[in-house]
């Protein structure tokens, strides 16, 4: 049985931050996934009210410049890349404070997986650089052969 | 204590001070109980908002000075649209000054209910933090996180989106809201209200460090009403002053080790404190009649000066905000007309309304073009800066003989007493302690 599965991108209208939201939108668009919500969110915050009922959640965000822009990276929670990672803000939850703050709070689903596209340009207001735009393209591909993937399997780490 | 002169001096250095909005760090030298230095050293680079906004069309100005803050946009948009106001000789109708207070309402609860029950009550409790605190505390964060999600839903409604509304405009709304909108905002309210009330009788329970100071209070203050938007500058001293009068009264220095300026009284260059606590001190008897009923349920005699006291009088105007979002809601109708007309006109005009964090003052100069000449912002945050200083050289001789780690929580723990947006004043905080 398809696990109820909440489709999450995170993102914003800031250059290559929206890629998370692309990511989501083009999959949306393809549509053929089967007992699948998709959402796009400004904050990691807004998380904490969008879990009741989630079985396997499923979040595609931009990450941090790191000298390959565009590339496609997955963690599965609770990865240590994903628990080292420092809060961005004070009064903000970064991801990874929202994702802990879901898990003492019982909210979080069984399945946990991050999907993230290497930025290069998070200028306000810019539009996504080409190399970003093709790691949506290849993040749209993979994550939709990985969500295609008898249930078992889709919440186990990809490879 | 005594103090010894051969003893050490010792130095704590916060390197990041959590649980505050922006950036900045303090430090603090003492020897023995004697207190040598204290810092709040904001390195955060100035962000210069009050240049930007010189040349730019009024109209611009709410939703230009709204990115101070994310966390209390409503109110640098409040004191800029009355301040403006004032400078082109506008009146609003009471029915949009009815719907700005929801408004504000709306940010008070969202501020409130996140400082109250993730930022500061893992001080009182004895977690690192509100994750930490949530494993013991599971229904207190789950109340905290419900609250400010109404406040979300508030600001959703009636300022189009949740952070850095874009609803409001000189002279009213752009869009006045409609009557199902803000109906089907009432359940969840009355939950709300209820639910603060049980809050600030659990926060009533908590153990308050026995610290009392001749505080100078400061808060808008209005006859007819608890003061958000509008009401004249009340102290703790007997002032009564106008806010045109606000410069006369308040200055803002620089300090060698801020990037944010301090705001002092004019007379003896000495600090004051505005926020919560003093807004409940010098107002308590305007609180709503749910609030005055828990205030004087709770054991404690106001006004208070004990500072640790901030996270009930927070309570006590959670509860306020609820109240009075539910009577604006419950007998909305509509507005036929959300804005009224502002001609431009030469002009100066100044306003200071009541953000979650204390007095938020505006003064704007403008042309007969609409265009802003001149603006003055002077936050909460610059006007409490001083008093967290003071707070801790006087705190600090209390915990002397704690180890490092203790005084460090301690400190940070009266820090967040003040809520301190530096973001807003500036403008992360790091805490160093130096015995050397």
């Amino acid at each position: 049985m398809t696990p109820t599965t909440l489709l999450v991108g995170l993102g914003s209208f800031h250059g290559d931050d929206r890629a998370g939201w692309e990511v989501v939108e083009r999959l949306a668009s393809r549509g053929g996934i089967l007992n699948c919500t998709c959402k796009l969110l400004r904050s990691p915050g807004e998380l904490l009210d969008v879990l009741e009922g989630v079985e396997r959640l499923v979040i595609c965000d931009a990450c941090a410049p790191d000298g390959a822009a565009g590339s496609v990276h997955c963690w599965h929670w609770p990865a240590d890349t994903l628990l080292c990672q420092r809060a961005s803000g004070s009064h903000n939850l970064s991801l990874v404070d929202a994702l802990r703050l879901a898990k003492e709070l019982a909210r979080l689903p069984a399945s946990v997986t991050v999907w993230g596209v290497e930025g290069a340009d998070f200028t306000p207001g810019s539009e996504l650089s080409p190399a970003v735009r093709d790691g949506v393209e290849k993040a749209v591909e993979q994550i939709a052969t990985w969500l295609a993937r008898p249930a078992k399997s889709a919440v186990e780490p990809y490879r | 204590m005594s103090t010894e002169v051969s003893s050490p001096a010792r130095v704590i250095k916060v390197e990041a001070l959590a649980r505050v909005e922006g950036e900045g760090g303090l430090h603090v030298r003492f020897r023995g109980d004697r207190v040598e230095e204290v810092q709040l050293v904001i390195f955060e680079p100035p962000r210069l908002f009050e240049a930007f906004l010189r040349g730019r069309s009024l109209a611009e100005v709410p939703d230009i000075v709204a990115r101070i803050c994310g966390i209390c946009p409503v109110a640098y948009q409040m004191s800029s649209v009355h301040a403006l106001e004032a400078a082109l000789g506008v009146q609003i109708t009471p029915e949009i000054r009815r719907l700005r207070r929801l408004l504000y309402c709306g940010e008070w609860i969202e501020s409130h209910a996140l400082h109250v029950h993730l930022l500061h009550a893992p001080d009182f409790l004895g977690y690192e933090s509100g994750i930490a605190m949530a494993r013991d505390w599971p229904n207190e964060v789950n109340r905290g996180l419900r609250l400010k999600k109404h406040g979300n839903e508030l600001l959703e409604v009636l300022g189009g989106r949740a952070i850095h509304p874009i609803n409001v405009a000189v002279g009213g709304f752009y869009r006045a809201p409609r009557r199902e909108e803000m109906a089907a905002l009432i359940p969840d309210f009355e939950w709300g209200l209820a639910a603060t009330v049980e809050l600030t009788r659990w926060l009533a329970g908590l153990e308050f460090p026995d610290f009392e100071r001749p505080y100078r209070f400061v808060a808008l203050a209005h006859p007819d009403e608890y003061a958000l938007n509008e009401g004249h500058v009340a102290t703790s001293t007997g002032e009564s002053i106008e806010v045109t009068d606000f410069e006369s009264h308040f200055e803002e220095r620089q300090v060698p080790h801020s990037t944010a300026l301090h705001c002092v009284s004019k007379a003896d260059g000495t600090p004051y404190f505005v926020g919560p606590l003093a807004r409940v001190n010098l107002s308590g008897d305007r609180l709503s009649p749910t609030a005055r009923r828990v205030a004087d349920e709770v054991g404690i005699a106001w006004p208070s000066n004990n500072s640790f006291h901030s996270i009930l009088a927070r309570g006590l105007e959670l509860i306020h905000v609820y109240e009075e979002a539910l009577d604006i809601l419950k007998t909305y109708r509509g507005l036929a007309r959300p804005r009224v007309d502002c001609p431009p006109r030469t002009g100066v005009g100044c306003a200071a309304t009541e953000a979650p964090r204390g007095l938020l003052y505006h003064r704007y100069e403008v042309n007969d073009e609409g265009l802003v000449v001149f603006a003055k912002i002077v936050p909460p945050t610059s006007q409490n800066q001083g008093q967290i200083e003071d707070d801790l050289r006087n705190w600090i001789p209390h915990i002397a003989d704690r180890d490092e780690p203790a005084m460090t929580r301690s400190c940070e723990h009266l820090v967040r007493n003040y809520d301190p947006c530096i973001s807003c004043s500036t403008h992360f905080l790091r805490l160093t302690i130096d015995r050397s």
